[in-house]
């Protein structure tokens, strides 16, 4: 091994160290005092299923089968979707010591962000296969879920990303944010189904990623299918092309970020 | 072959008229944004194992300096060339967490200082020896003292294996033993073959630590060459002109707690009037006043004395060491030193002054340079003055 390939090693060493380190010590804290801790990471979407399983099984029922599965599917996706957004795009000026390290690799600073809230995701995911192992049991083309997780970090990255740098500059981004994920919230088929929506609004779901993202875990979760090549090769492509623009994005603008923070 | 090289670097920051970061509503003004050139034209190199001190006012760029040869910023102009790693000491312990143990810290410490996770496991006991907190490891942070996070701040900094270390102003704070310890270790890197810049408004430490020093001014080199030659250069300068820039005024300087803070520092000669002149010899009062923000049942105040020329600390006194008790501190007071003689040689010195806890483990207020004064004296020579009589016989 030359000399260059020893470093190069050592620094993809060094950079999943300091990215898996922060990560597990930003989640730890997270639930650090509460004496359930980390089981807390289930009441949210715990909380919200309920709420909404009632209002749309008995309140304005929307007939959809096995309504708790359809929605758990989608809340928790959506949910490290849009905290993953949150968090990255105020990162910078949260973890702001980390940007005064020599040698920190700085596209670390979001991804331990969107990584961290995956873990939200990870803790709830387990009652996700309880609920559908309680119902129709699970499909064999749930294998293909991690290739759909793939893509949503990359968008989330992507995004998160480019929000971030722009939040350094500009410190109404993260407000903006908060305001948009809310909108994002309605304008995602997460409780009611995208075929629902009518002719003439269906472009807002057409070029939202997240409710195409929705459909393929449902597709792959739930109705045993694989997503429909065309339409996921395309989300697929969008996705890596998010990420790809914002991490050139944040390249080009973050040697200069603690001149602002 | 060198380690870093400098080559015509400035660097200019842009300020918001408001300070802060931009608003959306201020966009229209983006020219309005005032222009500070906190580096000009600065080219130097940082030989193999070379280590080079930083020195000059706070806000002449040593910081601005040093973050660029981190690389955590970059210059707007001119170009940096880095041979090895750079590890940095530009904060101390930032990324502490107060609700984790003392071990999950420095391990963070260390892995975000550029170690791997395996040799930041494997540092852990070092770390502990260094910083003397065996037993306190698996504590969490929020019980430690000030003076012991510093020290496990400065622990898991220091001991990473660097290449180019680059430090600044950080070895200032801490107990005296601790600071030596930390020159010691530094002393011990420079010979294992590790480059540094260190950035002190110590003139001593620079002189024990560097080989080199540069003299900012402005963003500008002022000076540079070897060590002694340059603090002799700067300490002339800083003795002409600083009792006249900062004329009793409190220090820009200053650490602590702020439970109990320093209010004014004044000197005060023989016949009872506020000064910073003396005659050699004569008698002065070092008067602190203070205002205790919470009761703080007992204290320890210090004062000592240095010399701007060559940064000796010739006084440092406080009532602990002098077996005085300070009572119940609360509210304002006034804490008084009476020197019967001031036996010092003609120059320029300075006092610092402090209040601690009464287990020196925290510190309430400590003002660097509080107060400058001059001491007069018919005989240049020697660095004490006694009182004296000849006899010829």
């Amino acid at each position: 091994m030359s000399v260059a390939q020893r470093v190069l090693t050592r620094q993809r060493k060094y950079t999943w160290d300091l990215t898996t380190h922060l990560v597990a010590r930003e989640f730890r804290l997270r639930y650090r005092q509460a004496t359930l801790g980390w089981i807390w990471a289930l009441a949210s979407p715990l909380a919200r299923l309920t709420v909404l399983t009632f209002l749309f099984t008995r309140v304005v029922p929307l007939g959809i089968p096995n309504y708790g599965v359809f929605v758990f599917t989608g809340l928790i996706a959506w949910q490290w979707f849009s905290s993953g957004l949150m968090s990255a795009t105020t990162s910078a000026v949260d973890r702001r010591e980390l940007l005064f390290r020599p040698g920190v690799p700085r596209s670390v600073v979001p991804i331990v962000s969107v990584l961290t809230d995956g873990l939200d995701y990870l803790v709830a995911f387990p009652v996700l296969v309880l609920f559908i192992l309680l119902g129709d049991g699970i499909p064999l083309t749930a294998l293909a879920l991690p290739v759909i997780l793939l893509f949503q970090v990359l968008l989330t990255l992507g995004l998160g990303f480019m929000l971030c740098s722009a939040n350094v500059y500009f410190r109404d981004v993260h407000l903006f944010v908060n305001v948009a994920t809310l909108l994002g919230w309605y304008l995602t088929p997460v409780f009611y189904q995208a075929r629902a929506v009518p002719d003439g609004f269906d472009w807002v779901l057409k070029i939202n990623p997240m409710a195409q993202l929705l459909t393929a875990y449902r597709a792959v979760l739930i109705d045993g299918r694989l997503p429909e090549p065309r339409s996921f090769l395309i989300l697929a492509a969008a996705c890596v092309a998010t990420f790809a623009l914002g991490l050139s994005i944040y390249r080009r603008k973050s040697p200069l970020f603690v001149d602002e923070l | 072959m060198s380690d870093i090289e400098v080559i015509d670097v400035s660097k200019r920051y842009r300020i918001a008229p408001g300070g802060g970061p931009r608003r959306l509503r201020r966009l229209n003004k983006l020219g309005a944004r005032k222009e500070h050139w906190a580096l000009r034209d600065v080219s130097f190199k940082v030989g193999h194992r070379e280590s080079i001190g930083l020195l000059g006012r706070n806000g002449s760029g040593k910081s601005t300096l040093l973050r660029l040869l981190g690389g955590v910023t970059q210059p707007s102009s001119g170009e940096i060339r880095v041979q090895r790693t750079v590890s940095g000491l530009l904060t101390l312990g930032e990324a502490f967490h107060p609700l984790l143990s003392g071990e999950e810290n420095a391990i963070t410490g260390a892995i975000v200082a550029g170690l791997t996770r395996g040799q930041a496991v494997r540092r852990l006991a070092e770390i502990a020896e260094f910083a003397e907190l065996e037993e306190f490891m698996d504590q969490p942070l929020r019980t430690y003292s000030d003076g012991m996070r510093l020290r496990l701040a400065f622990a898991t900094a220091i001991n990473i294996d660097p290449e180019i270390l680059l430090i600044d102003e950080v070895l200032a704070v801490g107990d005296i033993r601790f600071r030596d310890k930390c020159m010691q270790r530094l002393n011990e890197l420079r010979e294992s073959g590790v480059s540094a810049v260190v950035a002190s408004h110590y003139m001593g430490q620079l002189q024990a630590v560097c080989d080199r020093a540069l003299w900012m001014a402005d963003g500008r080199i002022r000076a540079i060459g070897y060590v002694d030659e340059v603090v002799e250069r700067y300490e002339r300068a800083m003795e002409e002109t600083a009792p006249a820039r900062e004329p009793g005024g409190l220090a820009s300087k200053r650490f602590g707690t702020g439970d109990v803070e320093i209010v004014e520092v004044r000197l005060v000669d023989g016949a009872g009037t506020t000064s910073t002149s003396l005659r050699a010899g004569s008698a002065a009062t070092v008067v602190i006043e203070y205002v205790a923000h919470k009761e703080v049942p007992e204290a320890i105040f210090g004062v000592s004395v240095h010399s701007v020329v060559d940064g000796i600390r010739y006084f440092d006194f406080s009532t602990a060491a002098d077996g005085q008790s300070t009572g119940t501190l609360k509210g304002p007071g006034r804490v008084q030193l009476k020197l019967e003689r001031v036996d010092l040689a003609a120059g320029t010195y300075h006092l610092d002054a402090g209040v601690y806890q009464s287990d020196w483990d925290s510190t309430f207020d400590y003002l660097w340079q509080a107060q400058y004064f001059e001491i007069s004296s018919d005989n240049q020579e020697g660095a004490i003055q006694r009182p004296r009589t000849w006899s010829m016989s």
